[in-house]
């Protein structure tokens, strides 16, 4: 798993550099036209600020990433399972597949708050909110991979006499495991997110209770530090997945050659 | 002992003859090849007989006996023309992988697997993945995953048909002396489905040619070259007069309407 440095340098070095361009331009207009902070403040005096009210957004964090680590663990769960359900019945594959393309076109934002007068403020409503967002990418996902094992492989198993729960573990389980974490990546991406959308239908703590309190006191700034840890920590679980990924597939990372 | 009766099969509720009334025998011992060009249900036919699908028509009797798919599917020793290595497991977990399945403990299962790794030139490559192997070592892994069943009778379904020429002759040569090495230890029958007449030639005591849509056999050709099979035999006259008879034979059934 060597990094060479041509790769350092353009998958670590290129978004950064990026990254200090885009911020340095937005400081750089924030000065020039001395705009209000209210209306928009420079990256600057989001730090700052944020890291003056750390403790505050520490604990948000803490609760916001409880909600996601719930969320995200039965989301994925749930996935799997109905994958693997979907690959064994064609007739459950065609009743099911409608109605997971029918969940991704819910209007989130409309039902999420009907979903805490259901299940209240509690942790219920987010999970099924994250639920909406990251399960239909990993179930997806993980039915192509299933789906994909070839006929011959297949054949060579039932060969040497493999029942269906041998050929799963042995063949289609492993054959699936990286179209499973495309779908896993994108889940990651999305599942803060939806811990957000299900803080602001209702709850008392949270990132986005958080951020939803700053802006209506007009401390952009601090809605503007929530948002840069937003995106922190959905960063934090896509990397988190990809070096999963890379532990439980190590065949596609080590190139030596013959 | 295998033999085919009037086996047919067809495709797409009966509009495609896959084959027809293929009748064919191999007796022990005996290395039989099924010459014919491409998609003249020569594959359909093995997969038939490894108990892979089911004959619409015919019997298939081992032993005299007509055995049903189920009962086929645990009697040869099957080895298909991709290697089907899988890239998850190492060299020596995918050539241990069938007597795994068939419930030797791991452990028991690479012990014997691994006993064999110097016979079969893979020594050094145990813990190798599958494709940092050659194309022919890659060839010969499957080959003792197939053998390592110790079912004795192989189907092999054109085992050597990725590679390029070269590999390809050298593992014909390979196969033929590994074959009568196993063979005169205990007894084993070969059936092998090519498009090449040399690599029949090769290899085979006796060819069948088939002939496309349906797939029927059309001519049965006995090799009567010595054994074991020497460069010289199977580069002498006689051998590259059976060539060409079945090279003939070959491109007149793949022409004829």
């Amino acid at each position: 798993m060597k990094l060479r440095r041509a790769d350092l340098l353009s998958g670590v070095a290129a978004p950064i550099l990026l990254c200090l361009v885009v911020l340095i331009g937005w400081q750089s207009y924030v000065w020039i036209s001395d705009i209000r902070p209210q209306v928009l403040p420079g990256p600057i005096r989001i730090v700052r600020e944020s890291i003056e009210s750390a403790d505050v957004i520490v604990g948000h964090v803490g609760v916001t990433m409880s909600e996601v680590a719930g969320g995200f663990a039965i989301s994925i769960c749930g996935a799997l399972l109905l994958g693997l359900l979907i690959d064994l019945s064609t007739p459950l594959r065609r009743a099911v597949y409608p109605l997971i393309v029918a969940s991704q076109t819910v209007p989130i934002p409309v039902i999420a708050p009907l979903m805490v007068v259901w299940f209240g403020f509690g942790i219920v409503p987010k999970i099924i909110v994250i639920g909406l967002f990251t399960f239909v990418p990993v179930v997806l996902g993980f039915a192509a991979g299933l789906a994909a094992t070839e006929r011959s492989a297949t054949d060579l198993m039932r060969t040497f006499g493999a029942s269906r729960w041998q050929l799963y573990r042995y063949v289609k389980i492993p054959a699936a495991l990286p179209d499973l974490f495309t779908g896993l990546r994108v889940g990651a991406i999305y599942a803060v997110l939806g811990a957000i959308f299900g803080e602001l239908a209702g709850a008392v703590d949270g990132l986005g209770i958080f951020m939803e309190q700053q802006r209506q006191s007009f401390r952009t700034d601090l809605v503007f530090g929530g948002i840069f840890v937003v995106t922190a920590l959905s960063y934090a679980l896509f990397l988190a997945v990809v070096l999963t990924e890379r532990l439980l597939t190590p065949w596609r990372f080590d190139r030596r050659e013959p | 002992m295998l033999a085919l009766r009037d086996v047919a099969k067809t495709y797409d509720s009966g509009n495609t003859h896959a084959l027809d009334d293929v009748s064919l025998a191999v007796g022990d011992g005996e290395f039989v090849a099924l010459v014919g060009p491409s998609g003249c249900g020569k594959s359909t036919l093995l997969n038939l007989i490894a108990g892979l699908d089911t004959p619409d028509d015919g019997e298939i009797l081992v032993d005299g006996q007509a055995l049903d798919a189920e009962q086929r599917l645990a009697r040869f020793g099957y080895m298909p023309q991709e290697d089907l290595l899988f890239p998850w497991r190492s060299v020596l977990d995918n050539v241990s992988l069938g007597l795994e399945v068939q419930g030797l403990p791991r452990a028991a299962a690479r012990e014997r697997a691994l006993a064999q790794f110097e016979t079969f030139g893979l020594a050094g490559f145990e813990d190798r993945r599958p494709r940092e192997l050659s194309g022919g070592m890659r060839q010969r892994a499957a080959f003792l995953r197939t053998v390592l069943l110790d079912r004795p009778f192989l189907l092999l379904d054109e085992p050597f048909g990725a590679l390029d020429a070269i590999t390809r002759a050298q593992l014909q040569t390979w196969l033929s002396e590994m074959l009568a090495e196993m063979w005169a230890q205990s007894r084993g029958s070969a059936l092998l489905v090519t498009h090449d007449p040399q690599e029949a030639v090769t290899l085979a005591d006796r060819v069948y040619l088939m002939s496309p849509r349906p797939g029927r056999i059309t001519s049965v050709i006995d090799v009567d070259l010595p054994r074991p099979r020497s460069e010289a035999a199977t580069t002498s006259e006689h051998a590259h007069r059976l060539i060409d008879e079945l090279r003939r034979q070959t491109e007149q059934t793949a022409l004829a309407p």
